[in-house]
């Protein structure tokens, strides 16, 4: 190869000489700009899955939960599973700083390896942090480039630091459990990006899912558990002010049309037993009126369920029976609505569920004019509640099941 | 007469249009606009394309005046030797600054984004490098490699308005006219800067071989930026809300956001991938434009021995016009746009005002 090479440059030109040089120059440098030389490779990572952010005194503590690489390999072996999960695939650091970054600083300094927070999927935020003030937080995760604006955010009322440490025996790690819970839409969905837009927003205010953490089985290491959803917790401004948990939470999911996944019980008047009904779709429409000055809000809520459960005697299949029990739910639902309502007008005096939004985005002259005032506006609104009940399914069966003696009539 | 043999045909210009106006202002334009239109931001770039339409009018309306030459060549002509060299080293000026302004943004968006322990120079020079190869091919190289990369472009950007759809609030289009219409005219100025930049057809009108359909490709062309603004400006709009004015870069966030059936997601580098295609094109047209105007306004007879010195002195500049990224903010803010407004728009209409006036005299005198 080299020989032909050889033997042909002595009949080139010059200039083409030159090409050729240019050329096995070009090639060669292929070889040192392979991106070797400033690499970070994968095991030099610390990556991070999830962040916690607790307070002790005025300082905040942060938390990182890491993944560890190695563990999580062995379990695909399969026979020593159980070992695996015991010995757990995360681990979690914490670092104290006078600020949220400050104390991302100090973390470093507590890992071998390179901090990479662009995994982070999960923030939990306790509420002792977020009562003194989510600004800094929200700035610092919307800034800092590295950080995920799709990461769903949390609330605790414990440390959010004891949250991570969890293991959980089902998912590689709590920050799993804690984002396909955030999946299964059984509180609200509340990404970064969403939680900064709700409360830079005319409505001033957020509602987050608060984690517990589920006492773990008897006999099993503390750590050995998972997180699991109790009650919302509610932002005025950027400040937390209040856990609320069913059934007043439901009335407030049900306000900000994120109510999935419930079924609930309703007692009928006058007749032993209740009939238990899972929702199938829920959704609420606000519509904002003003008459004559007067500011009000129709909230419509069309709600559809199937029957799962039914004590009493009597067939649900009876369409006078059936129309009773929509009536009932109807009036059950609608008690939820007006307790979450006066909650949200009376007491806390915080637009939760964005009735400022849809007056901006129906009346935006009046609104701007009364913008100042909307604190007192809000607070006497007039707001009509009207839901509608269907019952599309009555679940396998027709009668009543298990009510002795019944099929011999 | 032209310093450069090659030609393309009046479909390469307007696909090399797309990405020269568009690279940078899918980035940073949705925020700039909603930083003086609220709201209504999604609107201004339709008031900001009659700017575009001018200045087409304008570099065809010189063009037929005075046939095959570009712009400084022509302005000889229409206000005589020595005014018309001083208004050609205006622009020998200018555009380094603009070229410069024009990488170092590049650069501060690789170097904050992507390669955070890149030297900027690097980042930089390389893609000055590979431009400026590029120019000293000649309009045809430029105008071929417009003509595939634009493609990609199209075919990036489509997936990931595509990928975002799941997200978007269509609700938040209202309130319309939050403010009254004044808003959104006045968020209208940082896109019509960009649609300024269609001047360059009356520097590069001389090498497009055909120019029958001229206007109607122009105008085609036209309409596809100002749609491409529109639509991204409403997707930033849908997704980041109000928002999207307290971000750099929202498109780029808008990417970010992307997560479907949990395996689906990072794929910021979709938008990085369009914004280094884009920026390519982009660069190299300013930088082509840049050595022939040198080279004519020099008298010289050929371009290309000029190309890589003037690369460098761009690269230099993109060091010299802004200090950080705040300076770049300044730069792209109302004044600085209304300091390319002044080069890529006051003056061709100067320009054009005296040929007409100039073809007047001669008519009335004769």
């Amino acid at each position: 190869m080299t020989k032909r090479i050889g033997s042909e440059s002595k009949t080139v030109p010059a200039k083409l000489r030159w090409k050729r040089t240019l050329q096995a120059l070009t090639l060669i440098s292929f070889l040192v700009l392979a991106g070797c030389w400033d690499r970070i490779e994968v095991n030099d990572l610390a990556i991070i899955l999830a962040t916690g952010v607790d307070t002790r005194g005025d300082q905040v503590e942060m938390t990182a939960q890491i993944f560890i690489p190695r563990k999580s390999g062995g379990g695909m072996g399969g026979s020593s599973s159980g070992e695996t999960s015991s010995s757990g695939v995360t681990m979690i650091r914490t670092a104290v700083g006078s600020n949220v970054a400050e104390a991302m600083n100090r973390l470093q300094r507590k890992v071998s390896r390179n901090v990479f927070w662009g995994h982070c999927e999960v923030i939990v935020i306790s509420e002792q942090a977020s009562k003194q003030g989510l600004h800094q937080y929200l700035d610092f995760f919307l800034r800092f480039t590295q950080i995920r604006e799709h990461a769903y955010v949390f609330s605790t009322d414990k440390k959010a630091r004891d949250i991570l440490a969890l293991l959980p025996p089902l998912e590689r790690s709590s920050a799993e459990s804690l984002r396909e819970m955030g999946n299964l839409k059984l509180g609200t969905h509340v990404t970064v990006l969403n939680l900064a837009q709700s409360i830079e927003g005319p409505s001033r205010s957020a509602v987050l899912s608060r984690m517990l953490i589920l006492a773990p089985t008897s006999g099993q290491s503390k750590f050995i558990s998972d997180p699991y959803v109790k009650g919302l917790s509610l932002i005025k401004g950027d400040h937390y002010v209040k856990t609320v948990t069913e059934p007043m939470s439901v009335g407030v999911l049900m306000l900000l049309n994120q109510l999935n996944n419930i079924i609930m019980p309703i007692d009928l008047d006058g007749n032993e037993g209740a009939v238990s009904i899972r929702l199938i779709s829920m959704r609420t429409t606000l519509t904002p009126r003003i008459a004559n000055n007067e500011w009000s809000m129709m909230i419509k809520v069309d709600a559809k369920g199937e029957v799962v459960l039914n004590t009493t005697t009597r067939s649900i299949t009876d369409p006078h029976k059936n129309t009773m029990v929509e009536e009932q739910w109807k009036k059950k639902l609608t008690e939820l609505a007006e307790n979450a309502l006066k909650l949200s007008q009376k007491q806390l005096k915080t637009d939760f569920f964005g009735f400022s939004i849809q007056f901006r985005r129906h009346y935006p002259r009046k609104w701007k004019s009364q913008k100042e005032n909307w604190d007192a506006t809000f607070e006497n609104m007039k707001v009509d509640v009207r839901v509608d009940t269907l019952i599309t399914s009555t679940g396998k069966s027709t009668d009543p099941q298990g009510v002795p003696g019944q099929s011999v009539h | 007469m032209l310093t450069d043999k090659g030609r393309i045909s009046e479909v390469q210009l307007a696909i090399l249009l797309l990405p020269t106006i568009l690279a940078t202002s899918i980035l940073s334009a949705p925020s700039m606009t909603m930083h003086y239109a609220g709201h209504d931001m999604w609107l201004s770039p339709l008031w900001g394309s009659t700017i575009g339409l001018v200045v087409i009018g304008i570099s065809l309306g010189i063009h037929r005046l005075y046939p095959n030459k570009t712009i400084i060549q022509s302005s000889l002509q229409i206000l005589g030797w020595f005014p018309g060299k001083l208004f050609g080293l205006a622009y020998l000026f200018y555009l380094p600054h603009l070229t410069g302004l024009i990488i170092r943004e590049y650069g501060e968006f690789i170097a904050n984004n992507v390669l955070p322990r890149t030297p900027l120079f690097v980042v930089m020079g390389t893609m000055v490098i590979v431009c400026a190869l590029n120019v000293r091919l000649g309009i045809e190289v430029v105008g071929r490699t417009s003509q595939i990369f634009v493609s990609i472009i199209v075919a990036l950007l489509l997936l990931t308005f595509l990928l975002l759809i799941k997200e978007l609030k269509p609700q938040e289009f209202l309130p319309l006219f939050e403010d009254g219409p004044l808003p959104s005219i006045l968020g209208s100025i940082p896109p019509a800067a960009w649609f300024s930049e269609y001047i360059v057809i009356a520097f590069l009108l001389p090498y497009v071989n055909r120019k029958r359909k001229i206007g109607k490709v122009m105008i085609g062309s036209l309409l596809f930026t100002t749609i491409t603004m529109i639509v991204t400006n409403l997707v930033c709009l849908f997704l980041i809300g109000d928002l999207t004015d307290s971000f750099a870069f929202p498109m780029l966030i808008a990417a970010r956001y992307i997560t479907i059936a949990d395996f689906l997601q990072h794929i910021e580098a979709v938008i990085v991938a369009v914004w280094i295609f884009g920026i390519f094109v982009k660069i190299s047209v300013f930088l082509y434009i840049f050595s022939t105007t040198t080279a004519e306004w020099f008298g010289l007879n050929d371009y290309k021995p000029v190309v890589a010195p003037l690369s460098f002195l761009c690269l230099a500049y993109s060091y010299w016009v802004v200090s950080g990224h705040p300076d770049i903010a300044k730069l792209l803010s109302v004044s600085g746009n209304l300091y390319t407004l002044m080069f890529l728009f006051g003056f061709p209409v100067l320009l054009y005002g005296c040929a007409l006036m100039r073809k007047l005299l001669k008519g009335g005198g004769g």
